[in-house]
């Protein structure tokens, strides 16, 4: 509901700019048009919801389809506004973006890139301050994690003016932009969702410590989790959602309250795993290791730890490192003039210890960019 | 006993609360009055209680210090780090009072030295404590901590008593005590009452203030040890917004944002209400939204009862009326 | 109009203590009505009662035979009933005209500031109150006195019928007084009741038409001045009699050859510059002047309280470490400050912490304070200096001006200082206490001890001196021993030749 709102006054200021400044009569104004369709080229996307888009495509099949990558007829100078440094998660994705770099080369794909950072994963006008600064020294593309929805309006409405190519890569949805990259929230929480039921045996009570509610990862996938019972085994049951603010210690809090009111409570599903750890904590001190199984999402290094030592059950890893590989690849598939889909999932798998030392290459199928 | 209840209004209205609060939500939810779950409330109110504590003592000199929750997550990783490696964990826990304390003393030295506001200069370091949190972690949890070092810290050594919660009181006698009954706790209140008046009676403002600013800090740097024993974990990203639910316990508590009046009796009860305030909403299912609600309220109407009850006892000595029976008539003249 | 305010049956009780008891007189339209008493007889209650700060706990007001029960001071101030501040409360970085109208804008096209028409008019009220002073200076800039003049003319502009003036003279100089009294009676020719307290009998007996004593929150009488006399005002407020007050009572006892402090070239960035002095043992040494002489400024750079620019301090021969007050207390140097409020005592203490501010490390126990020795301690020194109550539990700031002042001594009492240095200790206080602490002063001398005194009462300055230096704008001007004080001489000196300037 509520993007479908933004969409419609992200459509209606538009529209009220663009009739205000040029248009003068009638048949300017439908002159205008075509140019605001270009400029929310993914505003059907903002109509049904990122997560629920019914024109998104994985990421194997955008390959498939769309065939090698062209070769480009000069070197370009890409960007990367990442979100904050503070989090493992966009380290990950700074590293898999700067790792994409060889492969490329060696496929006769020369560019240069540049990534770097909010301060902190609040500070909307510092990232708003690094696409601007990248703006005006002239890049060719520019792939970008916003910190909300709204922080980079400014600088991407300049970007569409110097035609820059750009590309989102995960979190925030940004219809201005035509091509968004990102983990499937809902998919995160339908993965979760399957596997605890088929771990708990497929009955009993299920809870879920929920992120910062401000979010739309937050919200998207304890829906998600919630709903998958709903419709597909209502003998499980969700008998609470608490808010503790992707913070871990809150998180511990919250659990071992719960602990106590819920004692056959048989699985703790997280937002991230910095939570989850903390409500790995909480049925740790209750003693209850055996019976509560947690699940977090995000596969950080000390999730995957933790799984490795027998402790945390398992975490939805959304695969950070090869996330901003496959949004540079879409980035450059534009960038060559390819016809590249709105919404590309990339690819999510839940590790358990069954899975756990597995390489992520052969877990997703990464096969690199040449062989395709 | 009169005086027991003049002197003590506040804290007195705060149990009240308390009492009221466990009451509503024992009514709608039993479970609420189960030893458990006290337990938790206790337990829940160890680290804002902690760092809540500490700010009361500098937030009666009249200052602030936004550091704390920086300060949490630096201690925190540093000492996580420390215990990791295979220092021994009390002589960890030593040097990480040690370090939360030279924190403080840094904040006190920027705010008496070199006359920034404290606002300010604690706003500054909140960012360098976060800054150096990241480095010293390069930005990763530190895993691992030891068993000997959680049970040191945090370990269950009776039924329903942990070390954590024995900690919180210890630290709060001790803090009692420097108020009430040590040349610094006078002078705490003399400063936050009227600092040139005290400088002009010959006092070091400037040595007192920096050395309170020193010693609040060693509640925040017990309140990171303890939350590292609590989780296994030294996370840099922690205790963010922590110091506004600490001011928060110091508030609710009685302490004037002002200066000059404050009690460590009122911040554990502040500390105690806020954290049965959440537990309760917790238990009953309440919706995150509302919890912000339901928060921010008690905030605003604590601090309206106590400009009620400054009100009252102004006007007519309502208060103490109804606590002492009647109004002492001390002569004098006003 | 007989009786235009009119107090009836007036009861105001504060916690632990009865402010006022059943007070009951009138004021008539037009009159200048002094309130007179002790500090503490309940004369600041009433006035607050009127204007809307405390309701009464018993009693009613009436205003033109209306009853009025005002809930706060701005009801009060809207029909025109105005108090000027004993501590002047003006905002420093807001302009006159902007403090003048406060809360009464002009304004223009609906919400922008009329800032011209506003200086035009506060000027014009200024320039009829005779004040020589912009409209646009800002508030910061201005002395006491040019500030209770911009009260006075907020009071005009908004039409007050009734203005009262608390100690409105306590910070003026002469001059200033002057013109002070030329616009009360102007404003009395116009037909505005004026309520006046002061401590000083011969401005009331100046200025005023009748006189209402209080005397520990009890009404006493209301006189009319021109039959009475200044003997028959003190009796009543006091309720003894006074005997000469601000004489030496005891024998002097300076020691001539015995120097206790010794002050060369002096100077500091108020701007004071070469002075030079030297105080010896048993002395009271006076620095009178008017306000502006920077007296106060010379004392706090003694002290260590600013930082002095250049000289050399001796105290006893040995050069002085004045690096911070803590220095100057440990040498055996004490300060009283002119601003008892501000610098002097601590609101959020009681009597016996405040009185053990300074010599906290005589009452410690190891590493604790010993209740009891400080509590003992603030008893034995209250009773010295006679403090009312003589309660350690007492909050200071429930005290009158002069039990505060008293508490101030108290701590210096308690410390062993050699060298007092006393700001203004009579400021405000009233006749009972003054004569209290003028005792206390030669009871110090007695001890061994050596007294600055600042002072801009002359009658003070010549009574209790043994010598008085007289400064002006920074400097030191002229010097009298005790055989050479003549008023005339003093005065002209602290004005600079001309009495009476014009100092507006």
């Amino acid at each position: 509901m509520k993007r479908k709102l933004i969409a419609a006054i992200l459509v209606g200021l538009l529209t009220v700019t663009a009739v205000g400044c040029g248009a003068k009569t009638p048949a300017d104004d439908s002159k205008d048009k075509p140019t605001i369709a270009t400029e929310l080229a993914a505003a059907d996307v903002a109509e049904q919801g990122f997560d629920y888009y019914d024109g998104a495509m994985q990421y194997k099949d955008v390959v498939d389809e769309l065939g090698p990558i062209p070769k480009l007829d000069k070197e370009l100078k890409i960007g990367y506004v990442c979100k904050a440094f503070e989090n493992e998660f966009w380290r990950m994705q700074k590293e898999g973006a700067e790792a994409a770099l060889k492969p490329m080369n060696d496929l006769g794909i020369k560019y240069t890139i540049d990534v770097r950072a909010a301060q902190g994963e609040t500070d909307e006008q510092g990232q708003l301050a690094v696409l601007n600064d990248m703006i005006n020294k002239k890049y060719d593309g520019i792939l970008m994690s916003p910190i909300s929805e709204g922080n980079l309006v400014p600088g991407i409405e300049n970007a569409i003016k110097s035609d820059i190519a750009m590309t989102v890569v995960n979190d925030a949805f940004m219809p201005h932009i035509g091509v968004t990259v990102g983990a499937w929230h809902l998919q995160a929480a339908e993965l979760a969702a399957e596997w605890v039921n088929k771990n708990i045996g497929g009955e009993g009570t299920v809870a879920i410590v929920q992120g910062l509610p401000k979010a739309p990862p937050a919200r998207t996938r304890t829906e998600g989790f919630k709903n998958w019972f709903a419709n597909n085994n209502p003998k499980v049951e969700v008998v609470a959602i608490q808010n503790a603010d992707w913070d871990r210690m809150k998180a511990k809090e919250v659990v071992d309250i719960w602990m106590k009111q819920y004692p056959d409570l048989k699985a703790i599903y997280a937002n991230n795993d910095t939570m989850a750890m903390g409500a790995l904590e909480a049925v740790k001190a209750a003693g209850k290791l055996e019976q509560v199984l947690v699940v977090g999402t995000d596969g950080t290094s000390e999730a995957r730890k933790s799984i490795k030592d027998g402790e945390l059950a398992a975490t939805v890893d959304s695969f950070p490192y090869f996330m901003s590989q496959i949004g540079t690849e879409m980035l450059i598939r534009k960038m060559a003039g390819q016809d590249v889909p709105k919404v590309i999932y990339s690819p999510q798998a839940v590790i358990d210890k069954t899975n756990i030392d597995v390489q992520a290459e052969e877990i997703i199928g990464w096969t690199g960019f040449g062989e395709k | 006993m009169k005086k027991f209840f003049k002197d003590n209004s506040r804290e007195l209205s705060v149990v009240v609360a308390i009492v009221i609060m466990f009451v509503a939500f024992g009514i709608i939810q039993p479970i609420y009055l189960s030893a458990n779950n006290i337990r938790d409330i206790i337990e829940q109110a160890t680290i804002y209680g902690l760092m809540g504590i500490g700010i009361t003592g500098v937030i009666i000199t009249g200052g602030i210090d936004l550091s704390v929750g920086s300060v949490l997550a630096l201690v925190g990783a540093v000492v996580a780090q420390m215990t990791v490696a295979g220092v021994p964990p009390v002589i960890s826990i030593i040097i990480g009072l040690a370090f939360g304390f030279t924190l403080g003393i840094f904040n006190g030295i920027l705010i008496t030295k070199f006359g920034l506001q404290p606002f300010i200069a604690t706003m500054g370091t909140m960012a360098i404590y976060r800054g150096l949190a990241y480095v010293v972690t390069k930005g990763y949890p530190v895993l691992g901590v030891p068993d000997t070092y959680r049970k040191l810290v945090d370990g269950e050594i009776l039924p329903y008593l942990r070390v954590s919660v024995i900690l919180f009181f210890l630290f709060a006698v001790l803090m009692y005590i420097i108020l009430k009954k040590t040349k610094l706790g006078t002078y705490v209140h003399a400063i936050g009452g009227n600092e040139e008046a005290t400088r002009l009676s010959g006092v070091k403002v400037n040595k007192y203030k920096t050395l309170i600013y020193g010693i609040a800090m060693l509640g925040t740097a017990l309140a990171a040890m303890i939350q590292i024993g609590k989780l296994g974990t030294g996370d840099p990203t922690t205790g963010q917004g922590y110091e506004l639910n600490a001011i928060a316990a110091a508030a609710i508590g009685g302490t004037s944002m002002a200066g000059g009046r404050g009690t460590v009796l009122g911040t554990v009860l502040g500390a105690i209400l806020f954290a049965g305030l959440k537990v309760g909403l917790i238990v009953m299912g309440v919706d995150t939204f509302y919890q912000y609600i339901a928060t921010g309220l008690v905030i605003v109407i604590a601090s309206y009862i106590e400009v009620v009850q400054t009100q009252i006892s102004n006007k007519t000595g309502l208060l103490m009326k109804i606590f002492s029976g009647k109004s002492s008539n001390k002569s004098g003249n006003a | 109009m007989e009786d235009y305010i009119k107090f009836q049956n007036i009861t105001k009780i504060f916690p632990g203590q009865r402010a006022l008891n059943d007070v009951s007189f009138h004021i008539c339209k037009g009159e200048i009505h002094a309130l007179i008493g002790e500090n503490g007889a309940g004369k600041s209650t009433l006035l607050n009662i009127l204007h809307g700060m405390f309701s009464a706990t018993k009693g009613k007001v009436f205003i033109n035979s209306e009853e009025v029960k005002f809930t706060s001071a701005f009801e009060a101030i809207q029909k025109g009933i105005v108090k000027v501040h004993q501590e002047i409360n003006a905002i420093p970085e807001l302009t006159v005209a902007e403090n003048l109208m406060l809360g009464n804008e002009i304004i223009k096209c609906g919400f922008i500031l009329n800032k011209d028409q506003m200086i035009k008019e506060t000027q014009e009220l200024l320039d009829k109150l005779g004040c020589n002073f912009s409209a646009k200076e800002k508030m910061k800039n201005l002395s006491t006195g040019k500030k209770q003049m911009v009260q006075i003319a907020k009071a005009l502009y908004i039409n007050a019928k009734i203005i009262s003036l608390d100690e409105p003279t306590a910070s003026l100089s002469d001059g200033e007084v002057r013109i002070l009294f030329k616009i009360i009676n102007e404003l009395k020719a116009n037909g505005i009741t004026i309520l006046y307290i002061s401590h000083k009998l011969d401005e009331i007996f100046e200025l005023c038409d009748r006189a209402t004593v209080l005397r520990d929150g009890e009404y006493i009488a209301t006189l009319n001045i021109k039959q009475t006399t200044e003997d028959e005002l003190i009796r009543s407020m006091v309720g003894r009699d006074v005997s000469m007050f601000g004489q030496r009572i005891k024998p002097f006892r300076v020691e001539k050859d015995k120097t206790v402090l010794k002050i060369e070239s002096l100077s500091g960035t108020a701007g004071f510059k070469n002075i030079n002095f030297e105080l010896k043992k048993g002395e009271i040494l006076c620095f009178f002047g008017l306000v502006g002489a920077m007296r106060t400024e010379v004392m706090r750079a003694i002290f260590g309280a600013d930082h002095a620019t250049g000289g050399m301090i001796y105290l006893n021969g040995n050069t002085l470490d004045n690096s911070s007050p803590s220095a100057c207390v440990k040498e055996g140097i004490g300060l009283i400050s002119e601003n008892r409020k501000e610098e002097g005592f601590v609101k959020n203490l009681t009597n016996s912490d405040n009185i053990a501010l300074a010599s906290i490390q005589n009452y410690m126990n190891g590493f604790f304070v010993n209740r009891r020795l400080k509590e003992k301690n603030a008893v034995r020194v209250g009773e010295k200096v006679k403090l009312n109550p003589n309660n350690p539990d007492f909050m200071t700031s429930n005290l009158s001006g002069g039990n505060a002042q008293k508490v101030i001594l108290a701590k210096w009492l308690s410390t062993n200082v050699d060298v007092l240095i006393m700001d203004e200790p009579t400021k405000g206080i009233d006749i009972g206490a003054k004569a209290e602490i003028y005792k206390l002063m030669e009871d110090l001398l007695e001890e061994g001890k050596s007294i600055i005194m600042v002072s801009s009462e002359l009658t003070e300055a010549m009574g209790m001196s043994d010598r008085i230096i007289v400064m002006r704008e920074g400097v030191i001007v002229a010097e009298f021993n005790r055989d050479e004080f003549a008023e005339e001489r003093i005065i002209t000196y602290a004005v600079g030749g001309m009495k009476n300037e014009e100092v507006f």
